[in-house]
């Protein structure tokens, strides 16, 4: 496999008063090794369970329904992550995948030190590292992560360091086992836009020097701009484009995208009103059999409603879910 | 009659710190240090930066639901501070604010009907005729139907219940309002419907309104002017279209340039800020920003520079950008 991780037809279901939902179908996706692919949409769409499900994480009652999502892993081969045991899956996660989230409050224990947390997060995978090999370890990879301080910062707790400072040591947790894979799901919308730069800066850094794969996760299409060469966009639980980063900024093809690319727009340019698009993203598990974005769309015909339009390549490398660029329905 | 709404003179706003048993101040957070600016009638007016940079404790204090330490707030030729509970109270119904959180600043045991009759029942002498007619005017400009009217505010959406608060600030007709971060909660697309009903309203009602804001993508399409706060005091002021297209502070321009740029083409990065903001308990000597500053010398870290005309704005830097 030539691919770090392809994702074949992910479908992802939950139980709402008994009854089976869909809240995601249709998801397939490729990494390349030392690739950055963004995954963009407003929330509700379908991207955290996604980057959830691949690491066995969707909570209860959320469950994969089908699909394959073959990771090609530098210990046990080319595997396939939806169908793995929850022991193999112990050895990849957090070691060859490595996840960052949005909340670091909420990854970190407030009742330990920093230096402990990250020790753990090395024993997990290490267990016969000498004391002092470790903490070499904890301060060689918060050197990386710009941490000033570093040994106070070992010794601090969660309360004590800022948000930035914070989000900097969950990266440094996560690079800790240098995984081949990062999950980076919405790791900078919580922060002040000069410490965003700063985290972006970072990880477009690491991505280079450790030829890292990273999976970037946010509802922002500016920081998509800056980190990522491919991207996804999600609608409503399907992805309705994917493109590289270049082609899909000057190039939409998706009225959704579009709609997104127009509503940052427009707050640049000196107007008496902001574009948005009209309504709400509708709520999970009412997969239509049409397409799911027709009650907001500006070009929307009648003859959208016959069927699913199919993700079909509009240029080349360049995919689109919408009747405007094909008239394929998926079946 | 000045042609300013609102005068804020070296406001300050500093809270105590307490330690012990018998709770003795051992510090302060100088959350707002030194602020001045004017605002005139029916201007947009938007105070910038970043978190924890004292935006909110400066609202606030502007309007009296904070006590400043020191300063001075001219409100329609009227200094504040000299009136009586009396003439403050009858002053509030001018003077609105809005707060960045509909889910804790709408009462949760009202409905819509309680919520927006109670500020004109407070403020005005009205049969409960003319409250339900003047209800119903605000309801239609905030897209809220009529049997919406007997529901809570759990019942609503994050942008409805912004709409709410806004309705609820600007039913008694103020004409003057603050509105700190009134969108930052919401949905980027859902930002973008209640950023336009706020501007549609400050229009037509002929507003003045003090917006505040750490999003400078929305402070850009909404106001005139603008103040680029730090660590409690302003950095530089002044228009927002000349701000935005050269900053003379390097504050201002640090902090427009982290803003992330859409075009994938442009993404080489400059060089980002370093470093982080400082404690507001115990704030750098001289300039607030000298210690992130790559222009700073030896007078900035000794002289902490004051807020001055040049160029046809207001700057506080001892080595502004040409
Ligand atoms: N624990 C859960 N229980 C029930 N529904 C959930 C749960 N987590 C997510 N969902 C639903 O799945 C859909 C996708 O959610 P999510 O992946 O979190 O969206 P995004 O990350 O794009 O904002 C939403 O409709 C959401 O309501
Ligand atoms: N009631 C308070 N007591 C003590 N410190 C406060 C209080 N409110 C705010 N602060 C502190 O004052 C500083 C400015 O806060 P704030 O005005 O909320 O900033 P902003 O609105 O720009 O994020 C912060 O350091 C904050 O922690
Ligand atoms: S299929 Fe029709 S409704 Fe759907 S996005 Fe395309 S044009 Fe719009
Ligand atoms: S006064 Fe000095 S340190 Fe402060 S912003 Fe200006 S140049 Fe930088
Ligand atoms: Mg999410
Ligand atoms: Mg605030």
């Amino acid at each position: 496999m030539q691919n770090l991780l392809e994702i074949k037809d992910l479908k992802i279901k939950t139980l709402r008063n008994k009854e089976e939902v869909m809240l995601l179908d249709k998801v397939s996706l490729n990494i390349a090794p030392g690739q950055c692919l963004g995954i963009v949409g407003e929330s509700g769409c379908g991207k955290s369970i996604t980057a959830n499900a691949l690491l066995k994480l969707l909570p209860y009652p959320l469950s994969v329904s089908s699909g394959k999502a073959m990771f090609n892993s530098p210990s046990l081969g080319t595997v396939d992550l939806l169908s793995l045991e929850e022991n193999a899956m112990r050895s990849i996660r957090g070691r060859e995948i490595a996840m960052i989230f949005q909340e670091p409050m909420t990854s970190l224990d407030p009742i330990f030190t920093i230096e402990r947390q990250m020790k753990e997060a090395l024993e997990f995978h290490h267990a016969h590292m000498h004391e002092k090999e470790k903490h070499d370890r904890c301060v060689e990879v918060l050197k990386q992560v710009n941490i000033p301080r570093i040994e106070q910062t070992l010794g601090s707790y969660p309360h004590q360091l800022s948000g930035g400072q914070l989000q900097r040591i969950m990266i440094a947790i996560a690079l800790i086992n240098t995984p081949t894979l990062l999950i980076a799901d919405e790791p900078t919308t919580a922060l002040d836009v000069t410490i965003q730069a700063q985290i972006l800066e970072l990880m477009n850094k690491l991505k280079h020097e450790q030829n890292a794969s990273v999976m970037f996760i946010t509802h922002d299409l500016g920081v998509i701009a800056e980190t990522s060469e491919q991207v996804a966009v999600f609608y409503s639980g399907h992805i309705v484009e994917e493109a590289s980063a270049e082609e899909l900024f000057y190039r939409p093809a998706h009225p959704y995208t579009e709609g997104l690319i127009k509503s940052i727009s427009s707050l640049n340019e000196k107007g008496n009103q902001l574009y948005s698009i009209p309504g709400n993203v509708p709520p999970g598990g009412e997969l239509k059999s049409y397409c799911h974005f027709l009650d907001r769309c500006k070009y929307a015909e009648d003859s959208c409603k016959r069927g699913l339009p199919k993700l079909v390549e509009v240029a080349p490398k360049h995919y689109c879910r919408c009747f405007r660029h094909s008239m394929e329905v998926e079946v | 009659m000045s042609e300013y709404l609102l005068t804020v003179k070296n406001l300050k706003t500093y809270f105590p710190i307490k330690e012990g048993l018998i709770k003795r101040t051992v510090g302060y957070v100088k959350a707002v240090e030194d602020v001045s600016f004017s605002v005139k009638q029916k201007q947009v007016y938007a105070i910038v930066g970043e978190s924890g940079c004292g935006k909110s404790t400066a609202g606030k204090s502007i309007v009296r639901l904070i006590e400043p330490t020191a300063g001075e707030v001219i409100f329609d030729g009227k200094t504040l501070s000299s009136l009586s509970d009396e003439e403050m109270r009858l002053k509030r119904r001018d003077m609105q604010f809005i707060f960045q959180n509909p889910y804790s600043s709408l009462n949760p045991r009202m409905n819509v009907y309680q919520l927006l009759s109670e500020p004109l029942k407070t403020h005005f002498n009205l049969t409960e005729n003319e409250v339900q007619l003047q209800i119903l005017e605000m309801i239609d400009k905030i897209g809220i139907t009529e049997d919406q009217l007997w529901r809570y505010p759990h019942q609503f959406s994050g942008g409805q219940k912004q709409r709410i608060s806004i309705a609820r600030a600007l039913i008694t007709k103020p004409r003057f309002v603050i509105a700190d971060e009134p969108v930052s909660a919401l949905d980027v697309s859902i930002q973008a419907q209640v950023l336009n009903l706020l501007i549609n309203l400050q229009k037509e009602m002929e507003l003045a309104m003090v917006f505040i804001s750490h999003d400078l993508n929305v402070v850009r399409f909404i106001s005139s002017e603008v103040a680029v706060m730090y660590l409690g005091s302003i950095m530089e002021s002044g228009s927002t279209d000349e701000i935005y297209q050269k900053p003379l502070h390097p504050y201002s321009k640090a902090l427009l340039d982290a803003v992330p740029n859409i075009d994938p083409l442009k993404k080489k990065r400059r060089s980002s800020l370093k470093g982080e903001v400082p404690n507001p308990a115990n704030p750098p000597q001289g300039c607030p920003f000298s210690p992130r500053c790559v222009r700073a010398d030896d007078i900035c870290r000794k002289e902490k520079p004051t807020l001055n005309f040049y160029k046809g704005r207001n700057i506080a830097c001892h080595n502004p950008l040409e």
